[in-house]
């Protein structure tokens, strides 16, 4: 099945009107709502909740490596979105759609079920088949997606030290507070 | 001071000046420093925040999203390729990895002959090249200060019998830290916010930060004025300030992107030439992993390159080779994989050295790059088809950075495909042959951005003259990279610089 951008958007969208309206009847499942630590600058809860389960799958806990969600990489997601362009914003949020939805989880995987039900082994399943899928758009929204958690999580400092990081040098501080650089 | 930050702009006005000059780069400001020497009254405008190295504290998540072309999300429309871009007083100098070369003679030569720009040659161009060599420290660094990174370039090139050579850097005073990419933190780059913007401010002109122009007023024959908002830097959203500023002349200095974009804002596109020649110098990478460490993060970011691979027939693009720096959010998120394999790559990141090659898109009669246009809303969009002889020397280029980090010793090389490819000796390269190239098919992004607004000779094919002035407004210039007909093949700031002082006589004779 050939599927162009203009379709899988329309999957995405019509999609969460159509699954809220006959979803109860097909026994379809809406979004596992998870709350944010903090308030939510850019994201709605449902969109945030997608985005904490993707989070999690994309960087699940890996000793010694700690799952995204105990780094807050959703909320800081909300966070780097929070300035961008309108336009922006609404395409991450259309791509966290397209990823939890289940009519277009069926269509393209198979799957009755929306992305934040699925057990983390078959969220990174499908992760990884957005990641090498052939259709462009959704290389597209995996990469999106990993490249804002990817600089979410690795923005803390508690990961600069499990990759060998060691911080700025600590002479360029002396020649800074020697330059009356504070 | 005649530094206007948001919070100081709280009213809508009105403004006049003999020269006004938008974007505070590369361009902009040895422009203004001349302007303002010549004893004109110039005004600055300048959509980023006035962050100086008070502000660069060496965190790379704060100098995305402060000093960086939206937030460090900068993106073909595709998401295909990623657009490193500043957005600051200083433009790109200030988070750019100081690398500087002269513009090379074979590109004069085709620009001379392809688009009639006879008037630049490099005896022409010298005496801009040297004053901006002397006032920008503009010298080789050494090979002994090079980082491990960069001696893994340059061992594998001597390994290999292929060209090398020292990159020049516009630094004085350097402390090797490796941050250029986050603004300096000691003053020792000579960006634009050391150099010339101080000079152009002692001067007596004036700079409004947070103003982003919205378009260009003007009649077929002459530029009236420059409508412009004010941004808050928090929210990066209008003020509604509003800056109505009447300009004897308007340069366009806000670069290959922003640039052809504020020429769509304002209508300015009679030829349908603008935004069209975009080039980039795409960028594929590898990552070359070692037993010992690299700690790529520290050091002069780039101080060896190779042209080896520059010239590689006339049917085909060519590409040269630097390094870059690798720090923890852009590498991990270049890293197409997730889960466990990420987190495996990540642990290395301190063996890890990571190879470039970057490709002199537009040089081939082929070639014709990429597209900016604008949105509804105005945005500038950008669309840059991976043609067919891109995707070969992309190919081409693995092939060559693969064979390069294991001949300086690596134990292993990744390629940044969605499916990475992992080499350990050298039959392994032809597994590079086997891989697609193209938009999201592998890591690509670009730090040079060229194009759009094009030089030449010939209205019918170019935006503005040698002289870099429109071709029917008299008194509309642009100033900065996007006048480049092609690539360079080379870091292009130097180029910029350059043209720039070769403009300020250009412009202060009109008075």
């Amino acid at each position: 099945m050939k599927l162009n951008r203009r379709k899988l958007v329309k999957y995405g969208l019509a999609g969460s009107a159509v699954l809220s309206l006959a979803g109860f009847g097909l026994g379809l499942q809406g979004t596992k709502i998870i709350a944010s630590q903090t308030p939510l600058q850019t994201l709605s809860e449902q969109e945030y909740s997608i985005l904490y389960a993707i989070a999690n799958a994309l960087l699940p806990e890996t000793p010694p490596f700690p799952a995204a969600h105990t780094l807050q990489v959703a909320e800081g997601v909300d966070k780097t979105l929070a300035p961008r362009a309108p336009e922006v914003q609404t395409e991450i949020k259309q791509a966290l759609h397209l990823v939890e939805n289940a009519l277009s989880g069926f269509v393209l995987e198979m799957r009755t079920v929306p992305f934040t039900s699925l057990s983390l082994p078959k969220q990174q399943q499908e992760l990884a088949q957005w990641r090498t899928s052939s259709i462009q758009l959704r290389r597209k929204v995996f990469k999106a997606l990993n490249s804002l958690c990817s600089a979410a999580y690795f923005a803390s400092p508690k990961t600069h030290s499990l990759v060998g990081y060691d911080g700025p040098p600590a002479h360029i501080w002396e020649i800074r507070k020697a330059m009356g650089i504070q | 001071m005649n530094i206007f930050e948001a919070k100081d702009l709280t009213h809508s006005k009105d403004i006049s000046c003999d020269v006004c000059i938008i974007g505070s780069g590369a361009g902009g400001s040895p422009l203004a420093a001349g302007l303002v020497e010549k004893g004109l009254n110039v005004v600055m405008l300048e959509a980023g925040s006035y962050q100086t190295a008070k502000n660069f504290r060496m965190n790379e998540a704060e100098a995305l999203r402060n000093l960086y072309q939206e937030g460090g999300l900068r993106a073909t429309s595709d998401l295909g390729i990623t657009i490193l871009q500043g957005k600051s007083v200083g433009g790109s100098t200030t988070i750019n990895w100081t690398t500087c070369f002269r513009t090379p003679e074979k590109i004069l030569t085709l620009w001379q002959k392809r688009f009639g720009l006879f008037p630049l040659t490099s005896e022409e161009l010298s005496p801009y090249f040297q004053e901006v060599e002397r006032r920008l420290n503009i010298r080789p660094w050494s090979e002994e200060a090079a980082n491990a990174n960069n001696k893994v370039l340059l061992r594998g090139c001597k390994t290999l019998g292929w060209e090398s050579s020292v990159l020049k850097r516009n630094v004085n005073g350097c402390a090797n830290s490796g941050y250029c990419g986050m603004g300096c933190p000691i003053n020792a780059k000579q960006g634009m916010l050391t150099t010339y913007l101080p000079e152009a401010l002692n001067g007596g002109m004036r700079l409004f930060c947070n103003t982003r122009a919205d378009r260009v007023e003007s009649s077929t024959t002459r530029a009236e004025r420059i409508l412009a908002s004010v941004i808050d830097p928090k929210t990066n959203r209008p003020t509604g300030v509003r800056l109505n500023i009447k300009s004897k002349v308007i340069v366009s200095a806000c670069g290959a992107i922003n640039g052809p974009a504020l020429f769509l804002r304002s209508g300015l596109n009679d030829k349908n030439l603008v935004g069209k020649r975009t080039f980039i110098h795409p960028v594929v990478a590898i990552a070359a992993q070692f037993d010992e460490p690299i700690n790529g993060f520290h050091g002069a970011p780039q101080s060896i390159s190779s042209h080896q691979f520059i010239n590689r027939g006339a049917d085909k693009i060519g590409f040269f080779m630097e390094t870059a720096p690798i720090h923890s959010i852009l590498t991990s998120s270049s890293v197409p994989t997730f889960g466990k394999d990420k987190m495996q790559f990540m642990s290395q990141l301190n063996h890890m050295s990571v190879l470039i090659a970057i490709h002199s898109d537009g040089v081939h009669p082929d070639d014709v790059g990429g597209t900016v246009s604008i949105t509804s809303s105005g945005r500038p969009k950008i669309d840059y088809p991976i043609s067919p002889l891109l995707k070969e020397a992309f190919r081409e280029a693995h092939k060559t950075l693969g064979t390069l980090g294991l001949a300086a010793g690596a134990k292993r090389c990744y390629s940044l495909h969605t499916n990475p490819v992992s080499i350990e000796k050298n039959d392994d390269i032809s597994l590079f042959e086997q891989q697609k190239y193209g938009s999201l098919e592998h890591i690509i992004f670009s730090a040079h951005q060229m194009g759009g607004l094009p030089m030449g000779k010939d209205p019918n094919q170019s935006v503005v003259n040698s002289d870099l002035r429109h071709h029917s407004i008299e008194n509309l210039f642009v100033v900065d990279g996007s006048v480049f007909p092609t690539s360079l093949g080379v870091n292009p700031s130097q180029t910029i610089y350059t043209l720039s002082l070769r403009a300020v006589n250009t412009i202060a004779n009109l008075f």
